[in-house]
């Protein structure tokens, strides 16, 4: 081994949307070590989600504007399951489709991603491109791009109306070929495959052993989906977990991909069950006790614990979100590989640092 | 704090983290959270959420805020981000854990999700 070099790598990088430091230490070109330094975007979500539990269900939203839709459905149903109302399977169905709309939002904004990483930028280009269609029927359905604000405690505050259905149907339509066609780059292309095939590996063990959740755990093969418990309206449609065994860099992208295509047949399963009914049902005075709250966000899953008090402050809220634990285990991905490899790794994981820091 | 003005719990139960851990993953059981939370009478309830088989389950127990408690992340390493986060936040001490995960020493708040004293009433401050 030569004389050993420490670089930092972030937190202001061209491979990262947001701050996050990697302390690398290199044998020449190959990474001998890693540390990682967070915190960046930490912003006491946790006590200001606490103050008034009416608020926190636009705030909520807040803490991630990639998967906002995912946090605000994880504390609507925990505060649900405190006052013990069921929600109207219209309303429930209505978040199912929602969340997948979110879904495919995240996981092309993660395949752009990974495609300017390895100096794609074309494909970049067209994952967006293709993003902006969800993105803008996001905008005629809820009335906004990011922050839906559709959710609220006991079901949702803005009903789809027939033609909404007819836009989500159609927009679904279209997408769908050139998803495929997508899938299609993105497997076959040999710069892409060069560039990830056998890059950043974490194989079962590692990734039981460092907590890793949603598509990075499902690339290293374990068939972990927290959509198979149920939650929302997830009982109501058939869908298996996209599962590869690679457990690298490919799979992770690979896996994404297929999500797109999982997120719009579930979205088109869902469109027939929507009948005619309530979105929400009212809930009454300040909720009191205790309870776990899971959903599948794009990253993973997503886990909040709430405990109120029967007042408007809530006693304690606790958020575990699903980057939290897949940034941590770039520990395990990164010791090895080629510095080049480096931004496709940490690329790969897709992290969000506004929800791993909160 | 005075230990005698809490009330009566369990203060032995907290040694028994590391083995309740590794029962539960020797079980299948996964990691998800740990949670910090501070009662009125001043002692901290930790619960280890975990999963097993789709199921929620946890350990939990009572310690009061100056006691140092066992790591767990050399059984589980997802555990450390989450042991850190706790000492950050909190400011409670687990062996081998350094603070900083979230908070910078000496500019940050320091731990910042513990209740506050309701400040003392306007001219009760002396000298």
């Amino acid at each position: 081994m030569g004389r050993a070099t420490t670089i930092p790598f972030g937190p202001q990088h061209a491979a990262f949307l947001e701050p996050l430091n990697v302390k690398l230490t290199l044998d020449e070109e190959t990474v001998v070590g890693a540390v990682l330094n967070q915190g960046y975007n930490h912003r006491g979500m946790e006590y200001a989600l606490s103050l008034d539990y009416r608020k926190s269900q636009y705030l909520v939203e807040r803490v991630c504007g990639i998967c906002s839709f995912h946090h605000s459905s994880a504390y609507c149903q925990g505060m649900e399951s405190l006052y013990g109302i069921e929600v109207p399977v219209r309303a429930k169905l209505i978040r199912t489709i929602m969340m997948e709309c979110q879904r495919l939002t995240s996981h092309l904004l993660a395949l752009g991603h990974i495609a300017e990483a390895v100096g794609y930028e074309n494909l970049f280009m067209q994952c967006f491109r293709e993003r902006e269609h969800v993105m803008m029927l996001v905008n005629r359905v809820s009335g906004n791009r990011v922050h839906y604000s559709m959710n609220v405690i006991g079901g949702v505050k803005r009903d789809l109306s027939p033609e909404a259905v007819k836009d989500v149907q159609a927009t679904i339509r279209d997408l769908r070929p050139r998803l495929e066609e997508l899938r299609r780059v993105f497997s076959r292309d040999s710069t892409l495959s060069k560039r990830t095939r056998g890059v950043g590996k974490l194989s079962r063990q590692a990734a039981t052993e460092w907590g890793n959740v949603g598509p990075v755990s499902r690339a290293s093969g374990i068939p972990r989906d927290i959509r198979q418990d149920g939650f929302a309206a997830y009982s109501m449609v058939e869908f298996k977990p996209v599962v590869r065994e690679e457990g690298d860099s490919y799979a992770r992208m690979m896996v994404r991909m297929d999500e797109c295509l999982q997120a719009a047949d579930i979205i088109e399963e869902c469109l027939p069950l929507l009948e005619d009914g309530p979105v929400a049902v009212q809930v009454k005075g300040h909720p009191k006790g205790e309870t776990f709250s899971r959903v599948e966000a794009p990253r993973g899953e997503l886990f909040y614990y709430i405990r109120a008090k029967g007042t408007l402050g809530l006693e304690r809220i606790k958020l575990r979100t699903p980057a939290l634990m897949n940034v941590a285990s770039l520990l395990a991905m990164l010791p090895g590989c080629q510095l080049a490899d480096v931004p496709t790794i940490t690329v790969s994981v897709d992290p969000c640092i506004c929800c791993t820091d909160r | 704090m005075n230990e005698t003005a809490v009330p009566d719990f369990d203060r032995e139960a907290h040694r028994s983290v590391r083995e309740r851990t590794r029962e539960m993953i020797e079980a299948g059981g996964r990691l998800i959270a740990i949670v910090a939370r501070e009662n009125d009478d001043g002692t901290m309830e930790m619960i280890y959420a975990f999963d097993r088989e789709q199921r929620m389950e946890d350990i939990r127990f009572l310690i009061l805020p100056e006691w140092e408690i066992d790591s767990v992340a050399d059984l589980y390493k997802g555990a450390l981000t989450l042991e850190r986060e706790v000492v950050d936040l909190f400011g409670l001490h687990i062996k081998g854990v350094p603070p900083g995960i979230f908070l910078v020493e000496g500019k940050s708040p320091v731990a910042p999700l513990r209740k506050r004293k309701a400040p003392a009433p306007e001219g009760d401050v002396h000298g």
